[in-house]
C-alpha cells in the first residue's frame, strides 16, 4: 500500500491544507480500498486534480456560494479590492507614457486632455484613500485575528508577499541609480538590454502585487467582520468602482483627445507606437483597466443584492 | 440524493458508500466526487461522522439529513405520479393516500 499512499498524498496536494487535514486520511483510505495496489486510472486522478483546485475555489473568500449573505458581501468586496492593482498598474503604464505630455502639445489642443489628466489622477487619489479606509475598517478584526495567535495561518502568503517586496525596492533603487548615471540620450535611447530589464522589473511588480492580493484574500477570508464592518466595507467597495470608472474614463478622454488634436504626441512617445493615436502601452492599459473594471462591476452587483439582507 | 438514499439504510464509510451506490443506482461515484459530496453534506448538516476508525470513517444522516431525504423523495413520488398518470401509466399509480404512504 505504500504506493498507493504516496500516490494519494501527491494527488490530495490539489486539495486546500484544511481539506486534507479533515477528509486526507479517509480519501487515502478509499483510494486503497478501490484500486489495492493498482495505479488510480488516469481519468480519476484528473477528477481529483478538478475536485481538488474546486475545494479551494470554494474555500476561497472570493467565492461567494449562494447562501449567507455576509459571506456574499465580503466577497464582493474582496473581488472589487482584487480589481484594484489591474488599475494600479495600468495607471502606473499611463503615467509613465504621459510623462511631459502638455509640453509637446501645442496651447491650444491641451483644455481637454489636461481635465481628463487631473481625473485620472483624482480617481487614482480617491481610490487609493478609500482602498487606505478599507483596510482601517478591518484593522481591529485583524487585530483580534492576530491576538487569537493566527498569525502561522498567514505567514507563508506573507512570506512570499514580502520577499517579493524587497526584491521590486531592489530593483526599483538599481533602476534609478542606473538611470541617473545615464546621459538623457543614452537613457532614451532603446536597445534590447534596456527592453528585457525593464520587462523583468514590471513582472517582479506584477507578481508583488499578486502576492499582496493572495495574502489580503487569505487574511480577509479568516477575519471576524461584524455585518456592520461589512457594510461600510461594501460601501467602500462601491466607491471603489466609482474611482476606477474616473480612472478609466479620465484615460480614454485624454488619449482620444490627444488622437484627435496631437496624434504626434502619441506616434512620438518612446514607449512607441503602432500607426497615429495607437500607442500599445495605451492599448495594455485600456484593456487592463476594462477588465478591472468588469470584474469589480461584479463584486459591486453581488455586494449591492447582499447588503439588504446583512444584519448589523 | 445517492448518498442520503444510502445512509439510509444505516451508517457507512466511502468505500461502503460508492458500493452501495453501484449497487442500487447502477452509478460508478469516483473517489474525488464522493468526497466533494460528503464534504457539502457535512457542512450542510445533512450528515454526520461518527466515531470510529479515522481512516474508515462512517457517516450516518442527521435529523435534518432524513428530513430532507424524505422531502426530496415526496418530491419525486408526485412528479413520478403525475408522469404516471399522463401516460396512463395506472400501475404505477400510488393509489393510497400520499401523507399517509410517504410520510418519514
Amino acid at each position: 500500500m505504500g504506493a498507493v499512499r504516496g500516490r494519494a498524498d501527491r494527488l490530495l496536494r490539489w486539495y486546500p491544507a484544511t481539506w486534507r487535514s479533515r477528509y486526507g486520511e479517509e480519501l487515502t483510505a478509499l483510494l486503497e480500498d478501490t484500486y489495492g495496489d493498482g495505479r488510480v486510472p488516469v481519468g480519476q486522478r484528473l477528477s481529483l486534480a478538478g475536485r481538488g483546485l474546486h475545494e479551494r475555489a470554494r474555500r476561497s473568500a472570493l467565492i461567494a456560494g449562494d447562501g449567507d449573505p455576509a459571506r456574499r458581501a465580503r466577497s464582493g468586496s474582496l473581488v472589487v479590492l482584487c480589481s484594484w492593482p489591474a488599475f494600479v498598474i495600468a495607471g502606473g503604464a499611463f503615467a509613465k507614457y504621459a510623462e511631459h505630455w502638455d509640453a509637446a502639445t501645442p496651447p491650444s489642443a491641451r483644455w481637454l486632455p489636461a481635465a481628463a489628466y487631473d481625473v485620472v489622477v483624482a480617481g487614482a487619489v480617491a481610490g487609493a484613500t478609500v482602498v487606505a479606509l478599507g483596510a482601517l475598517v478591518a484593522l481591529p478584526a485583524f487585530v483580534s485575528f492576530l491576538r487569537a495567535g493566527r498569525w502561522r495561518e498567514l505567514r507563508a502568503a506573507v512570506a512570499v508577499a514580502v520577499a517579493l517586496t524587497a526584491l521590486s525596492v531592489t530593483a526599483t533603487v538599481g533602476a534609478v541609480l542606473w538611470a541617473h548615471g545615464q546621459s538623457t540620450v543614452q537613457r532614451n535611447t532603446t536597445s534590447v538590454l534596456g527592453l528585457g530589464l525593464g520587462g523583468a522589473f514590471a513582472l517582479c511588480l506584477v507578481a508583488t502585487l499578486a502576492a499582496w492580493c493572495t495574502a489580503v484574500v487569505a487574511a480577509v477570508g479568516r477575519l471576524e467582520l461584524s455585518g456592520r464592518s461589512l457594510q461600510v466595507e461594501g460601501a467602500l467597495a462601491v466607491a471603489l468602482l466609482g474611482a476606477m470608472a474616473a480612472v478609466t474614463a479620465g484615460t480614454v478622454t485624454w488619449w482620444a483627445a490627444l488622437a484627435t488634436s496631437a496624434p504626434r504626441v502619441l506616434s512620438d512617445n518612446l514607449l512607441g507606437s503602432w500607426g497615429p493615436g495607437l500607442a500599445p502601452v495605451l492599448v495594455g492599459a485600456g484593456l487592463l483597466m476594462t477588465a478591472g473594471l468588469s470584474a469589480a462591476t461584479v463584486g459591486v452587483v453581488r455586494v449591492v443584492r447582499a447588503l439588504p439582507s446583512l444584519t448589523p | 440524493m445517492l448518498i442520503l438514499t444510502s445512509l439510509a439504510a444505516g451508517p457507512k464509510h466511502g468505500y461502503a458508500l460508492a458500493r452501495d451506490i453501484g449497487e442500487f443506482a447502477g452509478v460508478t461515484l469516483g473517489p474525488g466526487t464522493l468526497y466533494g459530496a460528503i464534504t457539502r453534506l457535512e457542512e450542510r448538516g445533512l450528515i454526520e461522522a461518527t466515531a470510529g476508525d479515522d481512516r474508515r470513517r462512517p457517516y450516518r444522516l442527521t435529523a435534518a439529513g432524513r428530513a430532507a431525504l424524505a422531502g426530496t423523495v415526496r418530491d419525486m413520488r408526485a412528479l413520478a405520479d403525475v408522469g404516471a398518470r399522463r401516460l396512463g401509466l395506472r400501475a404505477l399509480l400510488t393509489g393510497a393516500p400520499r401523507g399517509a404512504a410517504w410520510a418519514p
